[in-house]
């Protein structure tokens, strides 16, 4: 008896820790090729522990420690501000999106949606953006694109429909507004929810590269991810056409592949510890059947 | 159902407002595009100023120069305030420097020039931010009158020919930045591996060819012997047309190239040329041989660079005077170069590295006089090139360029990007008659016949890229060996379902109205 | 009333996404012009249809959307199932100390971009990787992975499931705990096994978050991850059988022009397919369950 019913849990710890595994391995790959020296990768091949330790890679990329820790302040500022804002504003139009009595429930579902099939392309964005609305080098233009992403509105949504209607219903008898509804009835019922989609969009805000490149060359408001794209980038353009180069700006010159590494893990690190912090939102007992009771 | 049609509606909806928004935008969007369309008005307007003006009576403007290198360099900022204070002082303008990292141009350049935005100078060439592209689309000015005006001392200091390769539909669009033009690629090996071999490099200084490449069998072999990654190393876009004696026309993934030799100036594919494929027959017995270390280089599209002991024969880049000696430092170890084959003078090499002036310039006359201060004034190009004397760079007693204290807070290493080259400060190391040698050996090349004509690839750019898909597929196996002779045949039958006889025929017909327009 | 409150709750995402997203969608007809820059792109000629010609008259055209729609559909497929299956399991891990140690881990690969995952990747299975210097030592046997084309399908999904599956299990695992427990209460009381459970309760129950994921994976399902399909194959040409979509093609083929109007076009054949594809799936989601519909 007892047997059988430990058996499951066995497997399903069997199968966790083989992938947990699958996930480590490749980052200790990347975090001993980092350590090592170039030569020693050449002459051993890649090893999960680094021949001898070698530190040149991170020399080589905190050479300007104030450049990094500078880039480091903007991705924590547009992360941080960027995902506060954006999960109340995302959850507002969830909410309304949620309720299956509102009138233009479908109307702006679709529009909603609608925009994560069809854009218009780069090159409007830009003249929008940069000779409209005057963003370029600002701090702004990192955060506000990302504000109300249809994916992320779309997924709160289906989570604050699982919130039964009979709540919303008994809070309206006694006279409460939407407003009040939202923020004292919604909020913590969706706590599960937005804690998903903050995760979500703290991501997005961390890893993005891509409005920094098209919007940003001021040196003092790039961030973290930018800078290790930037690195990535040009190789791979140097690498691609180094032989239409004028001679001189050879492939030498280039990070080696154990500073493209450091990098990687320095730009990343700081997002591996952040999840714990979120994990404390996904506890049992949230439920909808606590607060009733 | 009645619901379908409820969606549509708000498609329709939707669709409304977007292109309602959108003539909105285009409203706006096609007037700044159209102002700095007519700069001529603005220089008839104004009494011809000349170079030597006197600065008080300009009055001040702002420049926006974009260009690409290893940027961002720590202290740039410190540099280019320099480099203002001897601009406003000389021409008064302050430029607004946007220096963007080699990965980022193409893009950046492509945005901006799409979008219209007024920017006034940006560096352009055949390898990135296309020339005859941006020319065709409209997006430099001509610049003949501007260069007669405002920048006749770079004007006169360029040969002629060199000019005439800058030329689209009769007019010049770019600012040659002079340096090496004569392209050929060089055969590189380590000079320790050299010595060891007893390799005598210089017996085959510009010999190299699909003919003659298998005299350096034995010495590759000798390499490989005791280290199997010294691989021998080079690339269709490496070897270039030059190698097999042919000019390309649009780029060696593109199919289409005139033979030097051939003065009908017949367009042919150059995969099909009997010295392309007997190249590829070479490479294809040398990786048999396994001189190629193809297993390990499949994957790897570009080689890491290798130390002393594991980098042996290559051909690629330029060969120029002094390159051997640029190269060592760069590797790390001494490198013995030499010219593959002899030097030809082609549009493409003369358009490599240019300056252009924006349609949306508002002071065109201002850039082209920055322009000519940066081809002029010594102090400010070596500033601009490498940094403040006595921190980033120093010079020694016989006046040869070493590094500075703080070498790393500034070295962007581009001195062929800002303007002639010619007047950058010695190496140490190099020969004090470097510059001397390289424009010697540009004007002794051999003149290509195709010279001053180029190529708009508009009517054929949904073959080009088709083309270039299946270079892409095929070529680093070719490159290596890999292929065998059935494959081959299958890239040429691949080529032509996508295209490349379009594209050639396109290429002939425009090559023969070039010549009819010439007579 | 209500409807005004509902509506100034929505007001500010409305507004997000109307500047961002629609403004700038006015540009969709870049993709019938033949753009230069003298008129500027909103003035530039029309082209009609000849900015689509390039793509659906290449021999490929075939091959890469079939590879496109193959891939995600194993994705949206197996990717789905692996991502419910990993929630529910972390649901009945007991420990909060493992718990949170699983789901942290699961979570590393997500944080890498493409680039570090096809460097991740060589550094085992390329020529002086680990598992081939492994195979070669211990089991005698050298195995190519780069030039081996059969073995790439189940790579790429492999190594897409590794990296998202942390992500998407989030999802469901929070859509779990959203579950009142009001219902495994009275399922334990009428002695409902643990599997029973989960087939009764907690699937029906995840059904409208697995749906709306699947919709809003399948309106993309003409598109595909640049990254993974770009860099982990490391660009080599004997592969491109069967690791070449319709993005990589598109790069690929005009990286060296640069034309705006030829991608735009091969976009909006994306996007419209997608819509068709997403107009139908809603409609049968919808029939299933009115609470699975998008919209």
């Amino acid at each position: 008896m007892k047997f059988r019913k430990s058996l499951p849990k066995m497997l399903i710890h069997m199968l966790f820790i083989l992938f947990s595994l699958a996930c480590i391995l490749p980052l200790i790959s990347i975090i001993s090729i980092s350590f090592s020296n170039e030569s020693d990768i050449l002459d051993h091949g890649y090893r999960l522990f680094p021949v001898k330790f070698d530190f040149t890679a991170y020399v080589y990329v905190l050479y300007r420690p104030l450049q990094i820790l500078n880039a480091f302040k903007v991705s924590l500022f547009v992360s941080v501000f960027g995902t506060i804002v954006s999960v109340l504003v995302m959850a507002g139009i969830s909410y309304s999106l949620s309720r299956s009595d509102y009138k233009f429930k479908n109307q702006l579902s679709f529009y909603v949606f609608f925009t994560m099939l069809f854009n218009g392309g780069l090159v409007p964005s830009y003249i929008l953006i940069s000779n409209y609305l005057h963003l370029k080098n600002t701090v702004w233009v990192l955060i506000l694109p990302y504000l109300a992403m249809p994916w992320f509105i779309l997924l709160l949504r289906s989570f604050m429909q699982k919130i039964p209607h009979s709540i919303i219903e008994s809070c309206m008898m006694d006279g409460a507004s939407e407003f009040r509804i939202f923020a004292q009835i919604i909020l913590p019922l969706a706590k599960p929810g937005l804690a998903t989609v903050a995760l979500f969009s703290l991501l997005q805000y961390w890893n993005d590269w891509w409005l920094s490149l098209l919007y940003i060359d001021n040196e003092k408001l790039v961030p973290l991810q930018y800078m290790l794209y930037r690195m990535m980038n040009n190789i791979e353009f140097l690498t691609h056409s180094s032989n239409a180069l004028p001679s001189g700006v050879t492939a030498a010159r280039l990070p080696s592949e154990s500073a493209r590494m450091a990098m990687a893990i320095l730009a990343a690190g700081p997002m591996l510890a952040v999840f714990p912090f979120f994990q404390k939102h996904f506890v049992r007992g949230l439920t909808v059947g606590a607060v009733k009771g | 159902m009645w619901k379908a049609s409820r969606f549509f509606k708000t498609g329709m909806m939707a669709a409304a407002t977007f292109t309602l928004f959108g003539m909105l935008l285009a409203g706006c969007g096609g007037s700044p595009s159209k102002e700095g369309a007519s700069p001529a008005d603005s220089n008839n307007g104004k009494p011809a100023e000349t170079g030597t003006a006197s600065p008080a009576a300009l009055p001040e403007v702002k420049l926006t120069w974009y260009f690409v290198g290893p940027w961002p360099q720590p202290e740039q900022d410190e540099v280019f305030a320099e480099v203002n204070k001897i601009v406003k002082e000389k021409i008064n303008a302050t430029v607004d420097f946007k220096p963007i990292a080699w990965g980022d141009y193409d893009q950046k350049m492509q945005v901006v020039i799409a979008s219209g935005e007024p920017y006034d100078i940006a560096f352009t060439s055949n390898w990135i931010n296309n020339y005859a592209q941006d020319v065709a689309k409209g997006a430099f000015l001509p610049l003949d009158d501007l260069l007669a005006k405002y920048a006749p001392k770079t004007f006169a200091s360029v040969p002629k020919t060199f000019w005439d390769g800058t030329r689209v539909k009769g007019k010049i669009y770019g600012v040659v930045n002079q340096q090496i033009t004569a392209r050929t690629p060089h055969l590189a090996v380590p000079k320790k591996l050299a010595e060891k071999i007893h390799f005598d490099i210089n017996q085959y200084s510009g010999k190299l060819n699909p003919d003659t490449l298998n005299q350096l069998e034995p010495y590759v072999q000798a390499g490989i012997k005791d280290n199997p990654k010294r691989a021998f190393i080079a690339s269709f876009d490496g070897l270039g047309g030059d190698f097999f004696n042919l000019e390309t026309i649009a780029g060696m993934h593109v199919p289409g190239a005139v033979d030097y030799s051939d003065p009908s100036l017949k367009v042919v594919n150059q995969f099909e040329t009997p010295q392309v494929k007997k190249y590829a027959a070479l490479i294809r017995d040398w990786n048999s041989k396994g001189y190629t270390n193809s297993k390990e280089r499949i994957a790897i599209k570009v080689d890491p660079k290798g130390t002393e002991d594991t980098d042996g024969f290559s051909i690629g880049g330029v060969f120029k005077p002094g390159g051997d000696i640029q190269d060592s430092v760069g590797v790390g170890y001494p490198v013995l170069e030499i010219p593959t084959v002899q030097p030809h003078l082609t549009t493409g090499g003369i358009i490599s590295s240019m300056q252009a002036i924006s349609r949306t310039s508002k002071n065109p006359e201002r850039a082209m006089m920055l322009l000519e201060l940066m081809n002029t004034d010594q102090e400010l190009y070596n500033l601009l090139n490498f940094g403040i004397k006595g921190k980033h760079f120093d010079l020694d007693a016989d006046g040869f360029k070493v590094t500075g204290p703080d070498a790393q807070g500034y070295n962007p290493n581009v001195p062929w990007m800002f303007a002639t080259n010619y007047m950058a400060y010695i190496d140490k190391g190099m020969p004090k008659t470097v510059w001397e040698d390289t424009k010697k050996l540009n004007a002794d090349a051999t003149p290509s016949n195709l010279i001053g004509f180029s190529f708009d690839p508009e009517p054929v750019k949904a073959e080009i890229g088709k083309t270039s898909a299946v270079f892409d597929e095929y070529s680093h196996a070719i490159e290596l060996g890999v292929s065998d002779e059935a494959k081959y045949n299958e890239f040429l039958n691949k080529l032509k379902a996508a295209g490349s006889d379009k594209i050639i025929e396109e290429m002939q017909k425009q090559i023969d109205a070039w010549k009819a327009s010439k007579k | 009333m209500k409807h005004l409150q509902l509506s100034i709750l929505a007001l500010p995402a409305f507004l997000l996404i109307f500047i961002f997203s629609y403004i700038p969608m006015s540009g969709i007809f870049i993709a019938f012009k033949n753009i230069n820059f003298v008129d500027g792109i909103f003035h530039s000629p029309w082209a009609g249809f000849d900015n689509f010609k390039f793509f659906f008259t290449s021999d490929d055209a075939w091959l890469v959307v079939r590879n496109t729609l193959l891939y995600n559909v194993v994705f949206i497929v197996v990717g789905t199932i692996i991502a419910v299956l990993f929630a529910v399991l972390l649901n009945e891990v007991l420990s909060v100390r493992l718990l949170k140690f699983y789901q942290t881990v699961f979570f590393f690969p997500y944080f890498f971009s493409w680039v570090i995952v096809a460097f991740m990747a060589y550094s085992f299975i390329g020529p002086y990787g680990i598992v081939t210097t492994f195979l070669e030592k211990q089991i005698h046997t050298s195995f190519d992975f780069y030039t081996t084309t059969w073995v790439w399908p189940i790579l790429l999904t492999l190594i897409n499931i590794w990296k998202g599956v942390g992500y998407v299990s989030i999802i469901f695992y929070a859509g779990i705990m959203g579950i009142s427990q009001e219902y495994f209460e009275a399922a334990a009381i009428d002695g409902a096994t643990k599997f029973q459970m989960i087939r009764k309760i907690t699937i029906p129950l995840l059904m409208p978050l697995i749906s709306i994921m699947t919709l809003l994976s399948v309106g993309k399902i003409f598109y595909s991850d640049f990254g993974l399909f770009y860099f982990v194959p490391r660009e080599v040409g004997q592969l491109y059988p069967v690791t070449q979509v319709i993005d990589t093609y598109v790069y690929r083929a005009l990286k060296v022009s640069g034309d705006i109007g030829m991608s735009a076009a091969v976009g909006l054949f994306q996007s419209v397919m997608g819509f068709i594809v997403v107009l139908a799936s809603n409609y049968i989601a919808g029939k299933v369950d009115e609470e699975n519909k998008i919209f």
